[in-house]
């Protein structure tokens, strides 16, 4: 059976002598050579073969998969040398809760962790077409259906979250702190009811010092966001337009 | 749910009668699992089955014997369903307005990739992949539906070209696992159009993109990346219609990201390697992510390590998250691993993540009075703080290690670790252990615990790629009482 494990021919400045090989290599052993080296490598039981190909920075530490991105967002050619698509998705579009990464009773402290590490949860999960179908079920997203809609209160009291005065704490800090984790439980609608403009919303501003200078190129692009939240005629908008 | 698997095995079947070699290949879990209360109440049930079947032909062209060298055409797929069949009925159901849940689908089958692949076309110059696909690449995970083309020049470059449609959930066969985070989208079939309005349809997603990357230039390598990706269709505007804002929809063919990514790496030797990136996010004008990495290679068994990450939310162009004020982070880490001897392995390090509050932000407002309401935070850069420690031992049959984390910061703390071990015995029979204690605090919420977990596991090996797997999963802590999981999978592969 042909080898699965080549991908594209990875750059020779990484692996060239395994490159050199397999081109003169016999078809029939050219998986066992592939999976002689991937046993060793993984293995590490021969030293010299378990720097290949991981010499330079690849080698699979005992916290690799904490910093493999560095090496795969760089060079995925260099890791489909040993890799196929299937390792990577297995974890990274899979639907088995992986213990390496998500330990222990990983469902009650994942919170902490998104309003930690917002980074990494980004690249196995897109908050609203992952996070939020299950917060909603679960009725911690006050989208969810009402038969399910939790009755205790997620964020700490009204009174400190979200009137006024802002003080430490206020959900306007920690918006900016986190925004994403704020989306993975939100739906625009909850955002628009105080952040649209008047007519619309409370009239409250979300945006940044200095957005209404920048704007015009993003409405010209996609005018979809600007229009949910402001009508055409709305006066601080016209100079965005 | 037979449809679409006898669709799909009949497209799959047909490159196997050309193909020289195949395999088949399957993937089958079954979770059992509750979450409970501390009394015992159980809040949720999960009784999930999600399956795969895969196949890839391989050989399609003739051998003539130049292996390696002569033009090579395969076919690679795979096919996912991902059902839990404890959830309530009406979660699917636009009827039952009380328990809808725009979006969910019961047992909604998904082609995971569905590829026709060329390499080494005219003289080993032109490489393709057509059909449903993954990238990974500077930009992060991506899917789409269409064709890539690689063009590997004698010029120590080589370009590559894709166009096609974003996959988008909603979409028959898709998942929206690698959509542009920010927007709320699927089929809005049977849903009363004027209910949901925050979720929008889905609709086809025109992209195209490409690359240009070095090859065998030395110690350098370089990758730079570009894609850009359209929304189309309807889309509704008025989140909350009345007399006077009746229901808006905004439609035609507008942008939903445009990203540029580039990455440099660059080894001296044996002695050190460099590694940075950085992703421009060209609707909102600015640095979405960048990262940098430096690993000195002290001795043969001594690395010491510094990583740079920077990130700021940016959200598809139909979002209006893109509007708010997120502010950036930043992450820096030091780490040291040492292979202490040919089986034993260390790594350890610690790290801070800076956040940014801009306060000028939290005092925009229409509103005066909360201009004067306004008490700016003493601690304008939150920081964030912790590190690590893993260690790994192997040996040929068995696998063990130890990875503790630290974290701490202003909206809490997470600390603790996992012991485990994995052993083969008399061959084919595999068995599996964790235990696991953290301690957590979620100040945001004032609640935390301390958790303790194992896992008993068992399996045996049919063959190099077929196996079954049977687990326990046991956790204990004041928040849930008792959580158990239980899990059989089962992996088969077939290949003449």
């Amino acid at each position: 059976m042909k080898s699965t494990l080549l991908k594209w021919a990875p750059p020779l400045s990484i692996v060239p002598a395994i490159i050199i090989a397999c081109q003169h290599t016999p078809r029939a052993t050219l998986q066992d050579a592939h999976t002689r080296a991937y046993d060793a490598c993984r293995a590490g039981e021969d030293a010299g073969s378990s720097k290949f190909p991981c010499k330079n920075g690849r080698a699979h530490a005992p916290d690799f998969f904490e910093r493999h991105k560095f090496v795969a967002a760089d060079d995925s050619q260099a890791c489909a040398t040993c890799h196929t698509n299937d390792e990577c998705v297995a974890c990274h579009d899979g639907r088995v809760r992986p213990r390496s990464i998500h330990p222990n009773d990983f469902l009650s402290m994942h919170a902490i962790e998104s309003q930690r590490a917002t980074e990494r949860c980004t690249s196995c999960h897109r908050e609203q077409s992952f996070c939020l179908d299950c917060h909603q079920r679960v009725g911690v997203s006050m989208s969810g259906p009402g038969s399910v809609r939790a009755s205790g209160r997620f964020h700490p009291p009204k009174a400190e979250w979200s009137d006024p005065p802002k003080r430490p704490g206020h959900h306007a800090y920690e918006a900016q702190r986190n925004l994403v984790a704020c989306v993975s439980c939100h739906i625009e609608r909850d955002c628009v009811a105080c952040h649209a403009s008047r007519g619309i919303g409370g009239g409250i501003s979300p945006h940044r010092p200095g957005f209404a200078s920048a704007c015009r190129s993003q409405y010209r692009r996609n005018a979809r966001p600007c229009l949910v939240c402001h009508q055409p005629g709305d006066g601080a908008f016209i100079s965005c337009q | 749910m037979r449809g679409p698997a006898l669709a799909f095995s009949l497209l799959l079947l047909a490159p196997l009668a050309r193909a020289d070699s195949y395999e088949l290949t399957s993937d089958t879990t079954t979770q059992f699992y509750d979450v409970r209360t501390p009394t015992g109440v159980t809040v949720y049930t999960r009784r999930r089955l999600t399956t795969t079947l895969g196949l890839g032909a391989y050989d399609l062209l003739p051998r003539d014997g130049a292996h390696g060298r002569a033009p090579d055409l395969f076919v690679r797929a795979r096919l996912r369903y991902d059902a839990d069949v404890a959830q309530q009925g009406g979660f699917a159901d636009p009827r039952a307005v009380d328990e809808f849940v725009p979006g969910f689908a019961h047992g909604p089958f998904d082609l995971m990739y569905a590829y026709l692949e060329g390499r080494r076309f005219l003289k080993g110059c032109l490489g393709f992949r057509a059909g449903r696909q993954y990238t990974i690449d500077p930009l992060g995970f991506w899917a789409f539906d269409g064709a890539l083309v690689r063009v590997t020049t004698p010029y120590y470059i080589a370009a590559e070209a894709l166009s096609g449609f974003e996959v988008r959930g909603g979409l028959p066969l898709s998942s929206g696992r690698w959509e542009t985070s920010g927007a709320w989208r699927g089929s809005r079939a049977d849903v009363d159009p004027s209910l949901y309005p925050s979720f929008q349809p889905a609709s086809i997603a025109p992209a195209f993109g490409g690359s240009l990357e070095s090859i065998g230039i030395g110690p350098l390598h370089a990758k730079l990346t570009y894609r850009r990706v359209y929304n189309t269709g309807g889309s509704t505007l008025t989140q909350f219609a009345n007399a006077l804002d009746q229901a808006r929809v905004y439609d035609g063919t507008r942008l939903s990201h445009e990203r540029i990514g580039g990455t440099i790496d660059a080894s001296l030797g044996d002695v050190i390697a460099l590694r940075s990136g950085l992703v421009y996010d060209a609707y909102n004008a600015g640095v979405m992510q960048a990262h940098a990495s430096a690993d000195a290679f002290v001795t043969n068994s001594v690395t010491l390590s510094a990583d740079y990450d920077y990130y700021r939310p940016a959200f598809d162009a139909d979002s209006i998250w893109n509007f708010f004020g997120g502010e950036p982070m930043n992450y820096l880490g030091l780490r040291a691993s040492v292979d202490l001897t040919k089986q034993v392995s260390v790594s350890s390090g610690a790290y801070g993540r800076l956040f940014s509050i801009n306060e000028a932000t939290t005092t925009t407002s229409s509103l005066p009075t909360w201009t004067a309401y306004t008490v700016a935070p003493p601690n304008t850069r939150p920081f964030d703080g912790g590190g690590q420690l893993a260690a790994n031992y192997r040996k040929s049959t068995l696998s063990a290690g130890l990875r503790g984390s630290l974290n701490m910061g202003d909206a809490g703390h997470r600390v603790g670790g996992d012991l485990y071990a994995d052993q083969r015995i008399a061959t084919r029979h595999i068995v599996s252990t964790r235990l696991s204690l953290y301690n957590w605090e979620d100040t945001v919420r004032a609640r935390g615990t301390t958790s303790l977990a194992y896992l008993l596991g068992t399996g045996y090996e049919f063959s190099p790629k077929s196996r079954v797997m049977v687990e326990l999963d046991h956790a204990m802590n004041s928040l849930v009482g008792h959580r158990f999981r239980f899990m059989v999978s089962l992996t088969l592969a077939v290949a003449p």
